[in-house]
């Protein structure tokens, strides 16, 4: 009896560590490929526009007549800047964790310009390496060119999303935006 | 012999159910609120809580993102009458909600998707928008199914007016004909 007790509190642990495992692992391994597929052979190249096919895929709420732009970063050895150039309309700045998680946001009427730099660099707190609280990703310092987001985990992707309002005007918004760069920061 | 066997059954039957509660708990518990009287529910993205996992893995381990904060996020997969939404059937979608800044609708089945946004929409002199969703083509907005069977509705609002707490006015959903 107390045999089977065992075995059926060893296969409840197996199973809560099975649950855990796939739940924080599987889907960033998901997300990961599928940006990595994305951005096809611009992999290391920083910022790049996708093709319209990639963005559908995605982004949930993205349709082919909309310009998306992402950049795959890691501050593990250092802080990444996106600075970003984007035409006159309605767009979105998103940074997001490799696991999903959305760690800052703004669009045009928050940012009030369309020039904008923001620096990305890993959030070194203890309390947040233990508990991985994105509520310290927030907007840190700032100054009149742009942020600085603290990240509580190393991997990342910054996303730009812009809806279109004439689709003839997408190629002239997709030249602007294309000028966005994402660079390593040493130091 | 059964002494070797049972803890392997009990260890198996555990890596199983693991993995099938994971798989369960990213499908089903993260769609969100049903939205009262309408046939819409919601999908609360951005919030910092225990399901907020699995709400994230349900699009992660799809290859999507989750949805912006600040988005509104609605799914359904019947119409008003409770009729489950068909690619053979002409369902139209109605009063789509005029004050967002942007909106996206998009009917899914699997991984295929079709959209439809504001950018490409006509507007009715009330500023409001209709679509039809028909495997057929329909006059007017009209948004064609991935396939002639089910499949589900999104409707994604950005930069909506109201407060974010409160549930805006959500579109009609009818089946016109089968």
């Amino acid at each position: 009896m107390r045999r089977q007790f065992f075995w059926l509190v060893t296969s409840f642990v197996l199973a809560l560590i099975v649950h855990v495992s796939f739940v924080l692992f599987v889907p960033s391994r998901s997300l990961s490929a599928a940006i990595d597929q994305a951005l096809g052979d611009n992999r290391n190249k920083g910022f790049s526009v996708l093709s319209q096919e990639a963005q559908v895929k995605l982004i949930p709420f993205a349709s082919t007549d909309n310009i998306v732009g992402i950049c795959k970063f890691n501050v593990a050895k250092g802080s990444v800047k996106v600075t970003a150039q984007l035409p006159e309309g309605f767009w979105t700045f998103a940074v997001y964790t490799i696991r999903g998680e959305q760690v800052y946001a703004i669009n045009d009427t928050q940012a009030d310009t369309n020039s904008f730099s923001v620096e990305l660099s890993r959030d070194g707190g203890l309390l947040s390496k233990i508990f991985g609280s994105s509520d310290d990703a927030i907007n840190v310092a700032g100054d009149d060119l742009g942020w600085r987001i603290a990240m509580t985990e190393d991997s990342g992707l910054a996303v730009l999303w812009m809806a279109v309002a004439d689709p003839l005007l997408r190629k002239e918004a997709e030249d602007v935006i294309k000028k966005t760069r994402c660079v390593e920061v040493n130091g | 012999m059964n002494r070797a066997i049972i803890p392997l059954i009990m260890l198996f039957v555990g890596a199983g159910l693991g993995l099938l509660s994971a798989q369960y708990m990213m499908e089903n518990v993260t769609v969100a609120s049903p939205v009262e009287g309408s046939g819409w529910k919601e999908i609360r993205a951005g919030q910092q809580n225990l399901s907020s996992t699995y709400l994230d893995g349900h699009f992660l381990r799809r290859g999507q993102l989750p949805p912006l904060k600040g988005s509104r996020y609605f799914v359904r997969t019947s119409d008003d009458d409770g009729n489950s939404l068909r690619g053979d059937c002409l369902v139209s979608i109605e009063a789509i909600y005029p004050q967002a800044r942007w909106w996206f609708v998009s009917s899914s089945a699997g991984s295929a998707r079709t959209s439809l946004d504001v950018s490409k929409a006509v507007r009715e002199t009330t500023g409001e928008t209709t679509v039809s969703l028909s495997v057929a083509p329909a006059p007017g907005n009209w948004l064609a199914p991935p396939f002639a069977g089910g499949y589900e509705l999104q409707l994604v609002l950005l930069g909506t007016t109201d407060d974010p707490t409160s549930i805006p006015k959500l579109p009609r959903v009818k089946r016109l004909w089968c």
